[in-house]
């Protein structure tokens, strides 16, 4: 393919993209979360353990999000929780991403250790996923590292599912027969021609799992397996406010709004790449 | 049929085994003493001694293991460090609330999620199917326990339609029970009937799309003939499956759903073992669980089998 063609090509696929106003919306929606959790902290007078001097009241321009049951500010805590929640559903989408692609592509390339490494996933897939993940968190502990190793482990087969069936479906086309002819190493025909061909299905399914990591840690917190207060998570906030909901709504309302919005947003940007990533509406971008 | 059925339970047996292995071997993970995290690090060496010797670890792995396996088959699962009773009655005592959630949680799956999807694929592109499409993608991004106490503050705390929380067993009181179930049975169903609105629309539209219902409306018949006696029954095919992947997020979401609303079932069950650490409980509950999920998915993949003839047994 000459450089042009590349060119036009990606031009075509941005285009594409842009035009979706689902991933628009949604990336718009979690640019501007992402970068409120981020520079959002910085500039509030609180920290997000400080006792300050009342607590459980209700929103006010001191406190945006109002008070805990500890005169915590819930506003500093929602965004560091928020970070925390970003975080740790990217740091599982790489882990499971990463881990099934190699899982997947291993047993798409090399059928012998297809059976085996399937039925690997197929007994991790028997489990509900909550269940296994609260499981690894009572046998390693419950650290935010581990949060990530559990959620990530927990959806690794669902992502080599997937790569391996493109690369089933990639490893018979003729070009792939081609370059075995030529003499080509297994190890380059892997990446110059078989991964570049199952990035979009990995795409679409590495923001579900990003939607998927969020809303499992914050189950895991609000549940007390998860993150451990006093470190601020979505989830443990919650948790904290089910006891209190009568008194102090806010402390549900706006952490769990965020929640809402943020996997909203990751969602939107999922059906979005789908629909744009579809070989079918790629052959028709092609044929355009 | 039969004989694809009784080959598909075969199958089964040696996931089972690996599943088990794991469930058991998991709580090995553990570092450090397991018998400083029940006992604490203040036991006498007499409590030591006799956990050591009520809980076999003395015994070798693979020997602790096969006795929890075949004491498993027999309905046997070990004592709880903390119930004072055996895991296999703290299960018997626990299923029947979240069998209620579950069941309830499905009922409501279904009954929104199907006739959502079905007119929204009959209105394809109108307001409806995007106002139908855009509840979908909300309940798919609401977490069980937000929408949970978002409907304990408005029906339970502001109205007072229903209690907070708590279970009362329906064979004490039906009435009771059955309004302490609505609120929890709605949480955990409205946001799968998104999952199942969504993959009704899809399934409907890709049959609306083929030659034997052109051929139906080509030849005169009525459309709602079209819709009811031949699209509907073949789209409902694969909505099956779905209805089996329901099932397993069910069972996962009443985890979050039986804590928020205080139910005492398995999540419950489950969830303050992990936290006491309680781990014959923990493993007990994990393979009883799994072994059910196991078994849902074949009733599943047999029913899709009996119900589509196109699916080769071979």
């Amino acid at each position: 393919m000459t450089k042009k063609n590349t060119d036009d090509t990606r031009r075509i696929w941005l285009r594409a993209i842009l035009r979706q106003r689902g991933i628009v919306l949604g990336g718009t929606i979690l640019v501007v979360i992402a970068l409120a959790a981020l520079i959002g902290p910085v500039f509030s007078p609180y920290s997000p353990n400080e006792l300050t001097s009342g607590f459980l009241q209700a929103p006010s321009k001191v406190h945006w999000f109002g008070t805990d049951n500890f005169g915590r500010d819930v506003f500093v805590r929602s965004l560091l929780g928020t970070r925390m929640s970003l975080a740790i559903g990217l740091a599982t989408t790489i882990f499971s991403s990463i881990l099934g692609t190699v899982i997947g592509l291993t047993a798409g390339l090399f059928r012998r250790s297809d059976y085996l490494l399937m039925g690997v996933m197929d007994v991790i897939m028997a489990f509900p996923a909550l269940l296994l993940a609260m499981a690894v968190l009572a046998a390693m502990g419950r650290t935010v590292a581990n949060v990530i190793v559990a959620l990530g482990l927990v959806y690794t087969p669902r992502t080599a599912r997937i790569v391996r069936a493109s690369t089933l479906s990639v490893r018979e086309e003729t070009y792939i027969e081609a370059a075995r002819a030529l003499g080509l190493p297994w190890w380059r025909i892997l990446l110059r021609h078989v991964l570049p061909n199952v990035f979009a299905p990995l795409i679409v399914q590495g923001t579900f799992v990003f939607a998927y990591g969020v809303l499992a840690e914050a189950g895991l917190s609000f549940i007390g397996v998860g993150i451990q207060p006093p470190t601020p998570s979505l989830g443990n906030i919650l948790g904290d406010a089910r006891a209190i909901i009568r008194e102090a709504p806010w402390m549900t309302f706006f952490p769990g709004g965020i929640i809402f919005a943020m996997v909203m947003a990751i969602n939107l940007m999922g059906d979005g790449l789908r629909e744009t990533l579809d070989p079918r509406l790629r052959r028709m971008f092609k044929g355009g | 049929m039969i004989q694809y059925a009784f080959r598909r339970l075969l199958a089964l047996v040696p996931m089972w085994i690996v599943v088990s292995l794991i469930t058991f071997s998991i709580m090995y993970l553990i570092p450090g003493d397991p018998l400083v995290s029940i006992l604490g690090p203040s036991a006498s060496p007499e409590a030591r001694a006799r956990m050591i010797k009520s809980m076999h670890l003395d015994d070798p792995f693979w020997v602790r293991y096969w006795k929890w396996l075949s004491g498993a088959m027999h309905g046997d699962l070990g004592e709880s460090i903390f119930l004072g009773r055996s895991v296999s009655q703290a299960i018997v005592e626990r299923l029947p609330v979240t069998l209620y959630l579950g069941i309830g949680a499905l009922i409501v799956a279904l009954v929104l999620g199907l006739p959502a999807g079905i007119t929204s694929a009959l209105k394809r592109n109108s307001a409806i199917d995007t106002a139908v499409m855009a509840l979908a993608l909300a309940g798919l991004s609401t977490p069980e326990f937000l929408l949970g106490l978002v409907l304990i503050y408005v029906f339970a705390v502001g109205l007072g339609w229903f209690p907070v929380g708590g279970y009362v067993p329906l064979t004490q009181n039906l009435l009771e029970g059955l309004r302490r179930l609505v609120m929890p049975c709605f949480t955990l169903g409205v946001i799968w009937a998104a999952l199942v609105a969504r993959m009704t629309r899809a399934a409907m539209l890709d049959v609306l799309e083929t030659d034997y219902i052109r051929t139906a409306r080509a030849k005169g018949l009525a459309e709602r003939s079209v819709i009811w006696r031949h699209a509907l029954r073949v789209a409902l095919i694969p909505v099956t499956t779905v209805i089996g992947f329901v099932v397993l997020l069910i069972v996962s979401g009443a985890f979050i759903t039986e804590i928020v609303f205080s139910l005492p079932g398995m999540g419950n069950l489950v969830v303050n073992s992990v936290l006491k650490r309680d781990y014959p409980v923990v493993q007990g509950a994990m393979l009883f669980i799994t072994t059910g999920t196991l078994l849902i998915n074949l009733l599943i993949d047999l029913l899709y089998a009996y119900l589509d003839p196109r699916i080769k047994y071979d």
